[in-house]
């Protein structure tokens, strides 16, 4: 494995930089031009940095797409002129080769979590573009970027410090976007502070997590000599693999609090409590950010972590007979995630704090996926692998859909609790329906894509051995039923306040409408993606 | 000689992190944070990690100190506080499981978990322990194999200045209107 940086993986690491490149664009653009003070020019001026960022963060998306290979790969004998020789060089940095520098991994898994992540990015920055004059664009819009090449980087992660970075990168930039806004100055700020001290708290324990762990895979590879790549997932896979090394429970001690750590970012109970306090408090669209992209690329570094650095340590999906392992300790957050979330979300009148606490439901079924390890076959593991990463899909393109259609809600109709949402179907149908497709989603019912995806997160856990999860996976799903169709009641059923019908702000309309075109495609044509995942069964390395 | 060194360090470390956090005044609590920070300092020394040592003085001891002590200074938060916290039994609690955690913690490190493979035994010295924590293995390192995180460190520092200017012009707009 090469140690040093070689120019060939300049290639390999091309959305992250360009990421950079845009963030900085947006930045520059935003300072070094002339803006006038007045409301007209003040709105050209959010404009011109929400349109650039939107732009590029479409046109990564696509060189993304483009490099990954899944939609189009160049054939070998393809001619050799210009433009297909730029081709043929961005897709030599797909999904191949080890990892750069030892820390960056560019595999199917990355290159996956890369489309995800800068797709969300890109339409959370469509569904800003209707905002009105906020205070400073340019780094708004930057930070946006800069936390997104953060995601990419945690999804690709393959050494620890690498990986705390990362987390870093991605969570610094969101406690300021969070508390952002001053229209609604105190609980914008309350929640940019809340957010930001727990977490500090989580990082903390996430390098506490990972100093134990590098500590003990060096003391146990013998001599300790070449100590300083003990930091790489595989080699501490390596180290630990030996039969006492893996039962030691200071290696587990370690792996608590990465797990901890990263359940802090994932907001899995009980790392919950700062979440619905600060999905409240943050302005819509950052809201939906926080909720799936940033989700998702917790999830994806917390899998590649248990799954490469810590195979040694599975252990089973019993919790009576046989407790241990990271399977276990995983069944028992799933469990009280998805009851703790779903009946918490019961009695919620604000409509943000619903789905805040429906999100947190949603991290316990997403942790579902990762009991598939408690199975020694490969094909289940396997079956887990793309259950975690259609569900992650899904979710991330549902949940956007609703908290943009909340953000519709909250900007035209004024407010975004229960009472405002009453009979919205008679002022406005189009958006009326399109909040029924993602709550319907949300909630798990065919044909929208959330259903398959729970169908196989549980099918995946089924076949472990944890039945006991999956039923009651299944129970609080029937309960969340209850909460999800009390907002379809007020839309649909209920008498609206006044019959003034509710605009529609363009491109929010155009995100909202995208994002429930790709909810039904997924959940009437999973094979469109499905095959793509399938191909993660391969995890750097492994 | 080095035991006695490591106990009295060590010592003076645990006093000073306590002390700060019974301390009702901030500026003191600063100050105990501050011994807390020297006595660490020394204990890499003893660990033969001189590069931390450094390290340790120059940017706990001296800048984020300073930085902590302008900061209660500027907003006067010197005083003793005698606000009374509205969860009194967080208090208790909070020790409670931390005494929890400490004594787990101690347990699984000195009984060990896979004692008996020897694998959690004391720490095999490392082969060329003296070059494992010098400036110039770090240096080298830093370049070679951690060169990407090194990078992601700089943009890391870059979002955090434009964190600060974002916030605090806010606060100068809002002070304004």
């Amino acid at each position: 494995m090469p140690v040093f940086f070689q120019i060939s993986d300049v290639p390999r690491l091309l959305p992250e930089l360009l990421l950079l490149v845009l963030a900085l664009l947006v930045l520059g653009s935003d300072m070094f031009e002339r803006w006038g003070e007045d409301e007209e020019s003040r709105f050209e001026r959010v404009r011109a940095a929400g349109s650039l960022t939107a732009i590029g963060l479409g046109l990564i998306f696509l060189i993304t797409l483009l490099q990954s290979g899944y939609v189009y790969r160049l054939p070998a004998d393809a001619p050799q002129n210009f433009f297909l020789t730029i081709v043929r060089n961005l897709q030599n940095g797909g999904p191949v080769g080890d990892p750069v520098v030892g820390s960056f991994a560019t595999d199917h898994l990355t290159m996956i979590g890369r489309l995800v992540l800068i797709g969300a990015a890109f339409l959370v920055s469509l569904l800003t573009l209707d905002y009105r004059p906020a205070n400073n664009p340019g780094e708004f819009y930057a930070l946006i970027l800069l936390s997104t090449m953060g995601m990419c980087l945690m999804a690709a992660a393959t050494e620890l410090i690498t990986a705390y970075l990362s987390v870093e990168l991605t969570s610094i930039p969101l406690y300021i976007l969070a508390g952002y806004f001053q229209t609604n100055t105190r609980q914008s700020s309350e929640a940019g502070m809340k957010y930001f001290l727990f977490g500090a708290l989580s990082s903390g324990l996430i390098l506490y997590g990972m100093s134990l762990v590098f500590g003990f895979a060096v003391a146990s590879i013998p001599g300790g000599a070449q100590a300083n790549d003990m930091t790489q997932f595989l080699r501490i896979a390596q180290a630990t693999a030996t039969e006492g090394a893996a039962a030691s429970k200071l290696l587990t001690l370690g792996m608590l609090f990465i797990i901890a750590g990263v359940g802090y970012k994932v907001a899995v109970i009980p790392f919950h409590s700062w979440s619905p306090d600060v999905y409240e408090g943050s302005l819509t669209p950052i809201t939906a950010f926080l909720s799936t992209a940033s989700k998702a690329a917790g999830f994806l570094l917390l899998y590649r972590i248990l799954v490469t650095a810590f195979p040694n340590l599975t252990g089973t999906a019993e919790i009576v007979s046989g407790f241990g392992g990271w399977t276990s300790l995983l069944a028992v957050l799933a469990v009280a995630t998805v009851v703790l979330g779903n009946l918490a979300a019961l009695p919620q009148r604000n409509l943000k704090r619903l789905l805040a606490w429906s999100s947190i439901a949603h991290a316990g079924f997403v942790i579902m996926a990762l009991m598939a390890w408690a199975s020694p076959y490969a094909s289940t593991r396997s079956m887990g692998t793309s259950a975690l990463i259609y569900y992650l899909v899904v979710y991330t393109v549902t949940n956007i859909g609703a908290f943009g259609a909340l953000a519709v809600a909250s900007m035209t109709v004024g407010g975004d609790t229960m009472e405002h949402l009453r009979g919205l179907a008679r002022r406005n149908l189009g958006l009326a329906t399109l909040l029924a497709i993602f709550v319907l989603s949300l909630a798990g019912i065919p044909p929208m894509g959330g259903f398959l995806a729970k169908f196989y997160i549980f099918m995946a856990a089924w076949q472990s051995g944890a039945w006991w999860v999956v039923m009651t996976g299944v129970v609080t799903t029937m309960i969340g039923l209850y909460y999800y169709l009390l907002i379809l009641k007020a839309t649909f059923i209920e008498e609206p306040a006044s019959t003034e019908p509710v605009p529609m702000p363009t491109w929010m309309n155009a995100t909202l409408i995208t994002s429930a075109v790709l909810v039904l495609l997924l959940g009437v044509f999973p094979n469109l993606v499905l095959t793509t995942i399938d191909q993660v069964k391969v995890v750097a390395g492994m | 000689m080095e035991l006695v060194l490591f106990l009295v360090t060590a010592a003076i470390a645990l006093v000073g992190a306590v002390a700060m956090l019974v301390s009702r005044n901030a500026v003191h609590s600063a100050l105990f944070l501050l011994l807390n920070f020297g006595a660490i300092a020394v204990l890499f020394l003893l660990l033969r990690a001189p590069f931390l040592f450094a390290i340790q003085v120059s940017v706990y001891a001296g800048a984020i100190m300073v930085l902590f002590l302008f900061v209660v200074m500027l907003l006067g938060a010197e005083r003793a506080e005698d606000g009374r916290d509205e969860l009194f039994w967080q208090t208790p609690l909070a020790l409670l499981l931390g005494v929890v955690l400490l004594v787990e913690a101690v347990m699984i490190a000195v009984r060990g978990g896979g004692r008996e493979t020897g694998a959690d035994t004391a720490p095999v010295p490392i082969t060329g322990a003296e070059t494992f924590g010098a400036p110039e293995e770090i240096g080298r390192v830093l370049f070679t194999r951690y060169l990407l995180p090194f990078e992601v460190a700089g943009i890391i520092l870059l979002v955090a200045i434009v964190g600060v200017v974002v916030l605090s012009r806010r606060a100068m707009a809002a002070e304004e209107a």
